[in-house]
């Protein structure tokens, strides 16, 4: 007698719910997609605020960025103001500069940008970028930026 | 007659193969994932407009988008308004402002606070090669409209 064990054909699985869905979330997902990353930099401070009374011990940090085409001017201080300036190629510089600053005044975070009618929007964004983050970290520098239309003179 | 219909119950379910396509529609999926944007604003460039590089990783918001090509033409949501006269404010682009924050105001009435628009924030977009000074003018005309708050659409650098 011959014996012998029938081999069980494994079972199928039904994958047609799961192509269902991944058809339906690709639809979903092409509708949504966005090809070019875009990203927003700017300025969310209102134009002017109401100065309060209170008598500030420390000189506050009034930090302002003078951009041209070949120097940023950073300038610091309301009482005894100082200013240093670099070279537009120094961004690294200009960051460590910067992030020091920041160190001294941790509530700061704004910050005064003139910029010279001249210079590119490219420069310009290239200027914010170095302001705002450490390289490297997501450490906020100056996220709050004042435009100031009189421009650089 | 009978011998046919023998025939055709012999015949099994042909067996199609579809890993090739899984291992495509997983690659989709994962390319279309990668390029999901949570983001409710919705960007259409204008011919001649090459947007400027950065950093920056903040997500956009939906606001009126005001964009400045290469010709100084300007646009206002798409639609074009003109080209930047060569010195002073651009009237037809602070009306045409004026004229879509009144819109907004209107449909945040229909809507609950949580999800009203921001009326104060304008979404601009200029060519990377402009000069600030028509940025300068831009965000003047914007603020003449009785907007604040100015975002500079960028793109992203990796």
């Amino acid at each position: 007698m011959k014996v012998g064990h029938k081999m069980k054909k494994p079972e199928k699985l039904n994958l047609v719910p799961i192509l269902d869905s991944v058809f339906i979330f690709i639809f979903f997902l092409l509708m949504s997609a966005q090809f070019v990353d875009v990203y927003e930099i700017g300025s969310s401070v209102p134009m002017m605020k109401e100065a309060k009374n209170e008598k500030q011990e420390k000189d506050p940090l009034n930090l302002t960025l003078e951009v041209s085409k070949t120097q940023i001017v950073v300038k610091t201080g309301l009482r005894s103001p100082r200013s240093r300036t670099f070279a537009s190629e120094q961004k690294k510089e200009i960051r460590d500069y910067l992030t020091e600053l920041k160190r001294q005044h941790p509530k700061e975070n704004t910050m005064i940008l003139k910029a010279d009618p001249k210079i590119s929007f490219q420069n310009l964004v290239t200027v914010i970028d170095t302001t705002q983050t450490e390289k490297g970290s997501k450490e906020e520098l100056f996220s709050q930026i004042v435009f100031d239309n009189n421009g650089v003179k | 007659m009978k011998k046919r219909f023998a025939r055709r119950k012999n015949r099994e379910a042909i067996d199609v193969d579809i890993t090739s396509l899984l291992d495509i529609l997983t690659i989709l999926l994962v390319f279309l994932l990668k390029s999901y944007n949570a983001s409710d604003l919705k960007l259409d460039l204008q011919k001649n407009l090459e947007m400027a590089d950065s950093d920056a990783r903040a997500m956009t918001r939906y606001a009126p988008v005001v964009q400045v090509n290469k010709e100084a033409k300007v646009y206002l949501n798409n639609k074009e308004i003109g080209r930047l006269p060569a010195s002073g404010e651009m009237a037809v682009l602070t009306e045409a402002l004026k004229k879509a924050k009144k819109g907004i105001v209107d449909d945040n009435q229909k809507k609950p606070a949580n999800q009203q628009t921001n009326i104060d924030l304008v979404n601009l977009v200029f060519d990377k090669e402009m000069d600030y000074e028509i940025v300068q003018r831009v965000m003047h005309d914007s603020a003449l409209a009785g907007y604040s708050q100015f975002k500079f659409i960028v793109k992203g650098n990796y």
